[in-house]
């Protein structure tokens, strides 16, 4: 081979050995999505108006073809009816989603496929069709985190407190709508409660009494229970109207005035927070949150004398005609009922495995029935107290609510779910 | 020489063994046979080198070393034992620039070009709107002065071939990292290993030769900071040798003198062309044909007088295509849905020793069929090419294209033994030489990938393969005199 040959097949060879560096391109990017949030909430039935947008870009300038787009529901048992099977880059599909009752969470599916037919991708919409006579349990803000609620049958209204702000209840039930514009803090709102005039009082994280005479309309500061604690309180209003506070090692106070001013009620240092009610005799009847503290006061609360309860009590409830529940927790949450104030308690019924609080809004009344939630059990229903149907039985639940149209609201001990049900009966 | 032996012996296979000790033998055999000379020389050469970076594991598949050039330049020492081996060793100064390019990213997620530009009018639909990719790029280099010492084997022909096979010791001059935060831990200042070079000498005059040089080192140090890597490099250089003690003319240098040409030998120098593919088991049919070049020689030892055995070295590029769906980008594998869409090459490099008994026909003997084994050695080996990988996640849809560049030289064992047959036919050429154009199957006796890296249950079973070399060379050469 003669040397001046060497030289170019050399480099012929590197150059022919040459190979493009590692790299990424993108060759075609394509994007659907919702116009609107995902969650949404409505009646079971009820129509949704679905808009899905496209767009495309890709690497060259050819034109782009169009998507076929296929809807579908998955779950809940609706129907849909699209307005068109094909889009093109920068338009929109739509569609009508009616949804079904077979399941609360609903799911609509809509599939892309290029124009051979190849699947692309997917979008996923949900939607909560809320039912009648079924309990509905939603995990979303705002009510996953209720913590209480009242309700006013009279001005049809319903605030909720979730998360530290304060709700008022939409058109629907299930709608809420932040109260803001509020002379405290944001996320400060711990406990709610009305009286039988509809003044509403909310206590907060910070030790502070605020109240509403306009249904929640506008709020005036109370004086402060106890001026020198600036920590969470527990606000409680009986049914003569009077509001109690209590606080971890403070003596319990009450307020005659809305507020206005705070008087020590002296002889239930030892009986922790409670329920107070005021009998048909206009006697006191209280229980506090520790163990066997039902006292009774004929002198409007000056002083007070224990009532021996039949076993470990935690739990009080009076209805309108005097009758006393007690709930005691013994081998299990053991119902009593006491028709002569106190004197003689007749055991009612028997729940299992036990009743593990007594701070839970146990009682709940609607119309001629009662709905009593033992937490971790599940909600008994029962008409004279006496006797108890099993309502749902639920291991999670820890508190029962209801708003003004009697739609039951149960929340979860994690706080992360709240039920709802709506009865037509 | 010994190094070199002591690399094959080290292989487990009692083929190979045998194969190697008969070449040698045979080789010694010849070479003693002839007379006695004594010769000293010395000399200069500069040229260019290439780099070509060694792995020591599997650690990073992607990404491409650059065969960048840097200088070489040496002077050397060659003393002949006799007239057909020597010693050279001698000092040479060089700089080898690594340069690699990765998959990674930076920033390491795409960026639409809108989004650095937002006041940009552009229709979403824009080509210009497609995402930038910013490659990374790594880069190092390494001034040596390099000291071999290797011995030398001649075949007296005109240019006079030698081949040369030692070890290496260089003492690092100077480095240079790109993106080094750490560099007082470069604490590995010297580097060790083998060279194997192959040249031509033609002489020019009574004492001059002019030389062209092919070396190729293999270091056995790990690179300061990269671990993971080991030097390498391959020279090209041009020289000059200058006789100080010229001993006995060489036989060579009669040139036309008929009488000297060893006609019990022939050394062809030969190129052609390779047409390997994959003949696994199985998914054979998954493969296709990749076309590399062949480049090296061939000694044919005179055995009878139409038989021959025939030896040599070559450079053989051979691998296969991939046009499939598969999950990896090198070779046919899929569970479940396939992740790209690979159009790649697979290509290894291979010093190809063969060991053939040949046949010749004719009056002339201008036919012959050979048949034996081989010996390859691996050099490296990548996967090049393009893979396309569809995406969809919730509401998107993405097709992306990947520029392949996996380094395989780890994913493949370092030899390859197997079978060769051949057939060709040799005709007069102008001046002494002879035209040998001739047809070669090869194929390997077993698997060259190296499964170790592969989960038990996805290995191949017993007679199954994933990577088996087959070739099918067409080449053409010239058959040189070799002098007496």
């Amino acid at each position: 081979m003669k040397p001046q040959y060497i030289l170019p097949t050399i480099i012929l060879f590197l150059v022919a050995s040459c190979t493009p560096d590692p790299s990424y391109r993108l060759l075609e990017y394509y994007s659907f999505h919702f116009t609107g949030n995902q969650g949404n909430r409505l009646l079971a039935g009820e129509s949704k108006d679905i808009e899905v947008n496209y767009n495309i870009i890709t690497n060259t300038n050819a034109p782009v073809d169009s998507v076929r787009t296929d809807f579908e529901v998955v779950t809940g048992g609706g129907t849909v009816i699209q307005e068109k099977a094909y889009v093109t880059s920068g338009e929109t599909v739509n569609a009508i989603w009616q949804l079904g009752s077979d399941s609360f969470k609903q799911e609509l599916k809509v599939s892309f496929y290029d124009l051979g037919g190849n699947y692309l991708t997917y979008l996923g919409q949900m939607a909560y069709g809320f039912r009648d006579n079924e309990w509905d349990g939603i995990s979303a803000e705002p009510d996953n985190r209720i913590m209480d609620m009242v309700a006013d049958t009279v001005n049809n209204f319903t605030l909720m407190i979730s998360g530290g702000n304060l709700y008022r209840q939409g058109e629907r039930y299930f709608l809420w709508e932040e109260v803001d514009d509020l002379i405290w803090e944001e996320g400060e709102c711990r406990t709610i409660e009305i009286d039988s005039e509809g003044v509403i009082y909310v206590s907060t994280w910070e030790g502070e009494v605020y109240k509403s005479t306009d249904h929640g309309e506008t709020w005036s500061e109370c004086t402060k229970p106890y001026p020198d604690r600036n920590e969470y309180i527990y606000n409680y209003v009986s049914n003569d109207n009077d509001v109690w506070a209590f606080a971890h090692g403070y003596p319990i106070k009450r307020s005659k005035d809305n507020g206005l001013t705070w008087t020590v009620i002296s002889g239930l240092e030892e009986a922790g927070f409670g329920d107070v009610f005021r009998l048909n005799n206009g006697n006191l009847l209280f229980h506090g949150s520790n163990c066997c503290s039902l006292y009774i006061s004929d002198d409007d609360g000056l002083t007070w004398n224990h009532i021996p309860t039949p076993g470990l009590s935690v739990k009080l409830y009076v209805n309108d005609n005097d009758e006393i529940i007690i709930i005691t927790q013994l081998g299990g949450g053991e119902f009593y009922l006491s028709t002569d104030y106190g004197e003689t308690f007749t055991h009612v019924h028997h729940v299992g495995p036990g009743f593990s609080s007594s701070t839970s809004n146990i009682f709940t009344r609607w119309k001629d029935y009662y709905y009593v939630i033992v937490p971790q059990v599940g909600i008994y229903k029962t008409y004279d107290l006496v006797n108890y149907e099993d309502y749902w039985t639920n291991l999670s639940l820890v508190d029962l609510f209801i708003d003004h149209n009697g739609v039951l609201v149960a929340k979860d001990q994690d706080n992360e779910t709240v039920y709802y049900r709506h009865n037509t009966d | 020489m010994i190094f070199a032996l002591q690399y094959l012996v080290n292989l487990n296979h009692k083929t190979m063994k045998r194969l190697l000790t008969m070449m040698l033998a045979l080789l010694l055999s010849v070479i003693s046979s002839v007379s006695y000379t004594q010769k000293l020389s010395f000399g200069f050469n500069s040229g260019i080198n290439i780099s070509d970076i060694h792995f020591t594991s599997n650690y990073n598949y992607s990404g491409k070393w650059k065969y960048k050039p840097g200088p070489l330049q040496g002077i050397f020492i060659d003393y002949s034992l006799n007239r057909y081996l020597g010693i050279k060793s001698g000092a040479d100064y060089s700089t080898v620039y690594y340069e690699n390019h990765t998959y990674f990213e930076m920033p390491p997620y795409p960026i639409l070009n809108w989004s650095i530009y937002p006041g940009s009018s552009l229709p979403l639909n824009s080509a210009s709107l497609i995402t930038s990719w910013f490659p990374v790029s790594r880069m190092m280099n390494f001034s040596y002065l390099t000291i071999p010492l290797q011995l030398r084997v001649t075949i007296p022909s005109r240019p006079q071939l030698s081949l040369a096979a030692g070890a290496y010791y260089s003492f690092l001059l100077a480095s240079d990292y790109e993106y080094n935060y750490n560099k007082d831990t470069d604490d590995k200042k010297n580097d060790l290993g083998f060279i194997y070079s192959a040249g031509i000498t033609y002489p020019v005059s009574e004492r001059f030769d002019a030389m062209f040089n092919i070396r190729y080192i293999t270091g056995r140090r790990e690179i300061p900071q990269y671990e993971y890597f080991r030097h390498g490099s391959a020279g090209f250089a041009l020289g000059v040798a200058y006789k100080i003690i010229p001993g006995k003319q060489d036989d060579s240098d009669k040139g036309e003198i008929p009488d000297s040409i060893n006609n019990e030998i022939y050394l062809t120098y030969r190129g052609g062309v390779n047409m390997s593919w994959n003949s696994c088991n199985p998914h054979r049919d998954r493969y296709s044909f990749y076309a590399g070049p062949s480049l090296g020689f061939n000694i044919g030892f005179e055995m009878s007088p139409r038989t021959y055995f025939r030896t040599g070295l070559s450079f053989e590029r051979q691998g296969y295509a991939l046009r499939d769906s598969s999950d990896s980008n090198h070779r046919y594998v899929i569970e479940g849905d396939a992740d790209y869409y690979v159009a790649t090459k697979v290509s290894s490099d291979y010093i190809v020793i063969p060991a053939l008994l040949e046949f010749y026909t004719g009056e002339a003997k201008q036919f012959y069929l050979n048949a034996g084994t081989y010996l390859g050695l691996k050099l490296n080996a990548h996967c090049t090419g393009t893979a396309v990988e569809d995406q969809s996640r919730h509401g998107i849809y993405e097709l992306e294209e990947t520029t392949v560049y996996e380094n395989l030289e780890q994913a493949l064992i370092t030899t390859d033994i197997g079978m060769v047959a051949g057939a060709g036919l040799v005709l007069p050429f102008p001046g002494k030489c002879n035209l040998d154009i001739g047809l070669q199957f090869r194929q390997g006796f077993y698997e060259v990938y190296d499964t170790d890296d592969i989960s038990e249950e996805l290995r191949p079973g017993r007679g199954e393969s994933i990577i088996r070399n087959s070739t099918i060379t067409l080449h053409a050469g010239l058959r040189l005199p070799v002098y007496k």
